[in-house]
């Protein structure tokens, strides 16, 4: 009894409360507060932002002419799938966990999520994963197998190269960090709104980041299961996808886009509820229909379910399934519809104004809507045929994920911003950043439209100077740089108005939902008081309605925060332990050790998790 | 409007030693409850649910490979209806157990609870026990990972469920330990347990599926 | 806190015990899994077996279906729970059933043994297949050739171990072409087969044996992998018609 007591000594926490707002190295180190963790996303999202752009910018400088030798084989295969694995998994996901993390608990009044240490667990697993997958740079290559990464391509013996072993290893981390955020943020939103906010008065915002969370934590095992057998097969030498010994390449495709295709609603959701936020705030008016865009975003999530195959006509899966798949995804284009559709309802005839995060909002309606009228034609399995691997659905995709995705990200930032620094951003520069953006991304993806149709197959590094795609790829090019510099003009914005701008205080839009209520930025333990909620629109009621003001309680609450914790850092750094010793396995003797050293590691902090007081 | 928050923490009272005696969450916490459930227990239940796609693709890749190994032993040339059925007992067993515990623990008898689950946890020690005899065995036969597709789909399926029922009797072990040293809050043991008991038998209807689509359906061809 | 609402309290204070039931409930359990597991053994037994052979392996997945529901329903307590619980965990299921199971199930034999399968040994392609890079000027050879030749390899080498087979045991009685012999064995050169010519049919065949024309069972004298090397022969027996074979038993297979 003695040793262990010795042993519980070592491992007694620093227990202090995340009472005051403190940000030293050890407080980010350690911290569970929702909006720390929240802004540690935002920083690494846009971080990613920048590295997955730099990554598009220097293969497109190769395929900007014909018959160039910049970047070519691997090399450019290594940038075109770093580009594609940075932007989904590691900025737009922390992006959209950014958001999510800082707002939903101040949107439905609650003090924090519902279990912050494994919401700091999903943090740091993201952030030693995303290093682990970049770190295939230093010590092997890039992977270079496409962001689907494609068996039999990436078995060993197609891919001998490690690079695809950090690939599996970092998605990998990934997908935990995302399946345990589900999990969190699912408990969150049903188990800790504020009294009164029943699930029809949550906010549109709420309501998708609910969506999605079901989807990352129902979506995201097949595809764990899929980089566990390559796993396998490149490490334990395994057959799951060795067609020599009647492997089928189908089953890859099969495990990836069943995650793959609610991972790209995922993508896009967020946005939408971020649209429909802020379309309401300026135009003066509430979102029209907002129950039926509730319903549509909860329709979409579960037939998100049903339309897998759609990335897989071109497979030979057969003209039944062909059939099944088409019309399904035909059918999830009409809730996306009548999203769209009410947020039309919304503007007409309103009287609106257009800060920033308006004009980026109502840009997000046309451009989405381009991109998914190009992902109706994908729907027609003959049509597809045609289009399957071509520039068409490089267009198709890069316009419901840069004009739909990203636009609803800078709305969403320009929007937010000033309550998490408590300043306002500079309209004049926010206006820059939207021309130069808008403009270069329509001037890079609209003729992908046209090369596609042309003929041009995706992922080549280079191609003939006589197959008439010589102008629509420079002009793609040239529309690259002009969305890098409207990026940098965001990213200086930020730092300056940190610095520089105008006071924001609580409310500057003159909003109607419970995040203006806090402080900017808000205290940290978020409202002095639990708001008590009479309708979907609480602080416009607390404004505007005598008798539905948030009441103030009469006696002080005592308000308990949960205190800083080294565990869900070690318990991932014990996760990243036993991936280097699998990854070392053929490479030093007894790496094994480090994977069992990792996982004793794991046991040790979630005892120390376990036990220590919250 | 503004909150008093308590001067000196009421929380945070430490003896000489350093053992903490704070109250660990007995005081007026103001968190939400919306639903008026334990969000622990709702985790449980939405993780199962992602359990239930995980192996749900596990066993489906099992199923898309069934009859199409190139080589080597053929399920008929290995499994052995005895083992399956030791085990298979066994981890039946291990929720009746499991199930007892819970049930003591909401009749508030901890130390009824601990003893069921110590010997829930020996039960699932003792079936990945049989899991590894039976591994080793079919590796004797001439079946390992890289032999085929039976070989590779049936080690990484079982021996996934392996793992997890192992993660269980390492959990399960850990609780009752930590209920003996009394190191847990007594108001949340039975909600602790029963979160515990949910993952368990989550492990035995895994079991019950694989067992069944797996070795049953081979043994009546 | 919880609310299960049938949790009632008595006088203590204390919700009922469910002992009693949980007790019954494993014994149920532990009965439901005896027959499941004895159900193989009445294979023993054909005049049993054979007329309810359709019937036997739905009965084992509604057996199954049954224990899996009284463990989420009873001890995992899911029935009669909150709403959100039954959510939380069946839709999920739901997915995973519609999108692993069944399709997986309908669309590969599940609840065949074995399909088309040749026995092949390991093919190693590791060697010699070199992915291009800058500096490499040779175009590596073609997966699909590689794979076609060894495909090719594969079936020559299994020719000669199925021939190999056939010549220990099977040509005492069929004939050193597979003309066959009166009175011991049928012509497997000819289209007929009395018993089935699917590689199914014919694995049976040779493994347990055909009872009614004393076919004997080669399970003991031959390895799994030597029958389906032998069967691979027989089929490439089929349509040579040797002179002097013996007369067609059975139904003409196409094929």
């Amino acid at each position: 009894m003695a040793a262990l007591s010795v042993f519980d000594k070592a491992l007694e926490p620093v227990y202090h409360q995340e009472r005051e707002v403190k940000y030293g190295l050890v407080d980010w180190l350690t911290t569970v507060d929702h909006k720390k963790i929240g802004v540690l996303y935002g920083v690494a999202g846009l971080f990613y932002l920048l590295v997955g752009g730099l990554e598009a910018l220097l293969f497109r400088i190769q395929i900007a002419k014909p018959d160039q030798n910049i970047f070519v084989g691997d090399t450019f295969n290594g940038l075109v799938t770093m580009h594609a694995t940075t932007m989904v998994f590691m900025a737009v996901m922390p992006l959209i966990a950014a958001f999510s993390n800082y707002f939903v608990p101040l949107m439905i009044g609650a003090r924090d999520v519902a279990f912050p240490r494994m919401n700091a667990f999903s943090w740091w697993t993201f952030c030693f994963g995303s290093i682990l997958l970049n770190s295939s740079l230093i010590f092997a290559e890039f992977p270079a197998a496409g962001w689907t990464g494609y068996a039999p391509l990436t078995t060993k013996a197609m891919s001998p190269s490690a690079g695809i072993d950090f690939w599996w290893a970092g998605l990998t981390m990934l997908a935990i960090s995302s399946m345990v955020a589900g999990v969190n943020f699912v408990v969150t939103i049903l188990n800790m709104r504020a009294p009164g906010m029943t699930l029809m008065r949550v906010p549109v915002l709420v309501w998708m980041m609910m969506v999605i969370q079901f989807l990352l934590a129902f979506s995201f095992p097949p595809v764990a299961v899929g980089l566990i057998l390559l796993s396998f097969d490149r490490t334990f030498g395994t057959v799951f996808y060795e067609y020599t010994m009647g492997g089928d390449p189908h089953l890859w495709q099969h495990l990836f886009w069943v995650f793959g295709h609610p991972e790209v609603y995922v993508l896009i959701l967020p946005s939408m509820g971020i649209v429909s936020e802020i379309l309401p705030v300026f135009a003066r008016r509430p979102l029209f229909g907002q129950h039926a865009v509730i319903f549509s975003g909860i329709f979409i999530g579960f037939v998100g379910f049903g339309v897998w195959g759609h990335h897989m006509f071109t497979a030979g899966m057969g003209p039944i399934a062909d059939a099944v798949f088409a019309s399904t995804t035909a059918i999830i284009a009409i809730p996306t519809g009548v999203k769209i559709f009410n947020w039309l309802g919304t503007l007409w005839g309103a009287k609106m104004t257009y800060p920033t995060p308006m004009i980026f909002a109502l840009s997000f309606i046309p451009l989405f809507t381009i991109g998914g009228l190009s992902g109706i034609m994908h729907a027609n399995a003959p049509l597809d045929l045609q289009q399957h691997d071509s520039y068409f659905v490089v267009a198709h995709f890069h316009y419901v994920l840069v004009g739909g995705a990203l636009m609803g990200l800078f709305a969403g930032f320009y929007f937010y911003m000033p309550k998490v620094t408590g300043k306002l951003m500079n309209e004049a520069l926010g206006k820059v950043h939207f021309w130069l953006f808008a403009i270069g991304l329509n001037l890079t993806f609209w003729p992908m439209h046209d090369l596609g149709n042309r003929g041009m197959p995706r992922r080549i590094y280079t191609y003939p100077a006589d197959a008439g795609w010589n102008f629509d790829n420079l002009l793609a090019t040239s529309g690259v740089f002009l969305m890098a510099a409207g990026t940098l003009v965001f990213v200086y914005n930020i730092l300056t108005s940190l610095k520089n701008g105008k006071a924001a205080g609580r409310d500057p839009w003159d909003a109607c939902t419970l995040e203006w209520l806090a402080d900017s930025p808000p205290k940290a333990h978020n409202f002095d008081f639990t708001p008590i909620v009479f309708s979907e629109r609480p602080l416009w009621d607390h404004k505007h309605t005598a008798d539905m003001a948030i009441p103030v309680p009469a006696a002080a609450e005592e308000i308990h925060m949960p205190s800083y914790s080294w565990k869900p850092m070690w318990v991932s750094g014990g996760i990243v332990l036993i991936l280097v010793g699998l990854l070392l396995l053929h490479t030093i003797p007894f790496s094994w050790l480090i994977s069992v050293a990792g996982g004793l590691s794991i046991i040790g902090s979630l005892y120390a998790w376990v036990t220590e007081p919250v | 409007m503004s909150a008093q928050l308590a001067a000196t923490d009421p929380h945070e009272v430490a003896d000489a030693a350093g053992h903490d005696h704070g109250d660990h969450g007995h005081h007026a916490v103001v968190e939400n409850n919306f639903m008026g459930l334990p969000n622990i227990k709702l985790a449980m239940w939405a993780f199962l649910g992602s359990e239930c796609m995980f192996f749900g693709s596990l066993i489906g890749t099992y199923f898309f490979y069934h009859g199409k190994a190139l080589a080597g032993p053929l399920p008929q040339d290995v499994f052995s209806i005895g083992i399956t059925s030791i085990s298979t007992f066994l981890l039946l067993m291990s929720s009746l157990t499991m199930a007892l515990a819970v049930d003591a623990m909401k009749q508030r008898n901890p130390a009824t609870a601990r003893n069921f689950l110590v010997i829930t946890a020996l039960l699932g020690a003792t079936f990945v026990g049989f899991q590894v005899y039976e591994f080793s065995h079919f590796v004797h036969l001439g079946l390992k990972l890289s032999t085929s597709l039976f070989g590779s789909t049936f080690y990484v399926m079982t021996g996934f469920h392996g793992g997890h029922v192992t993660v269980g009797v390492i959990w399960l072990s850990m609780l009752a330990l930590l209920i003996h040293k009394g190191k847990l809050n007594p108001a949340k043991l039975p909600i602790n347990v029963e979160v515990a008991g949910l993952y368990w038998h989550f492990v035995d209807i895994v079991w019950i599926v694989i067992f069944t689509f797996v070795y049953l359906l081979e043994f009546i061809q | 806190m919880s609310a299960a609402h049938h949790d009632h309290a008595d006088a203590g204070g204390l919700p009922h015990s469910h002992k009693k039931a949980y007790i019954r409930l494993g014994v149920l359990l532990t009965v439901v899994t005896a027959i499941e597991l004895g159900l193989p053994f009445l294979k023993a037994y054909p005049d049993i077996w054979m007329p309810f052979e359709p019937v036997w392996a739905p009965l084992l997945v509604a057996l199954s279906v049954f224990k899996f529901g009284a463990v989420v329903g009873e001890f995992m307590h899911l029935r009669g729970d909150r709403r959100i619980f039954q959510f939380l965990f069946l839709s999920p299921l739901a997915i995973a059933v519609i999108i692993f199971l069944l399709l997986g199930a309908l669309t590969v034999s599940l609840f065949l043994p074995f399909g088309e399968g040749i026995a092949v040994t390991a093919i190693d392609v590791k060697a010699g297949y070199v992915r291009p890079t800058k500096s490499s000027g040779a175009e590596p050879p073609l997966a699909e050739d590689k794979f076609k030749a060894a495909f090719a390899d594969a079936k020559a080498k299994n020719f000669e171990a199925g021939k190999a087979a056939y010549d220990k045991v099977c040509k005492a009685c069929h004939g050193d072409k597979g003309e066959g012999k009166a009175a011991l064995g049928f012509n497997l050169t000819d289209d007929c087969y009395k018993y089935g010519g699917t590689f199914k049919d014919l694995y049976v065949t040779v493994a347990d044996g055909r009872a009614g024309n004393k076919m004997p069972a080669q399970a003991g004298a031959l390895k799994s992998e030597e029958i389906r090397q032998v069967v691979y022969y027989i089929r490439s027996l089929k349509g040579t018609n040797v002179p002097g074979g013996q007369p067609c038993v059975g139904d003409k297979v196409a094929d």
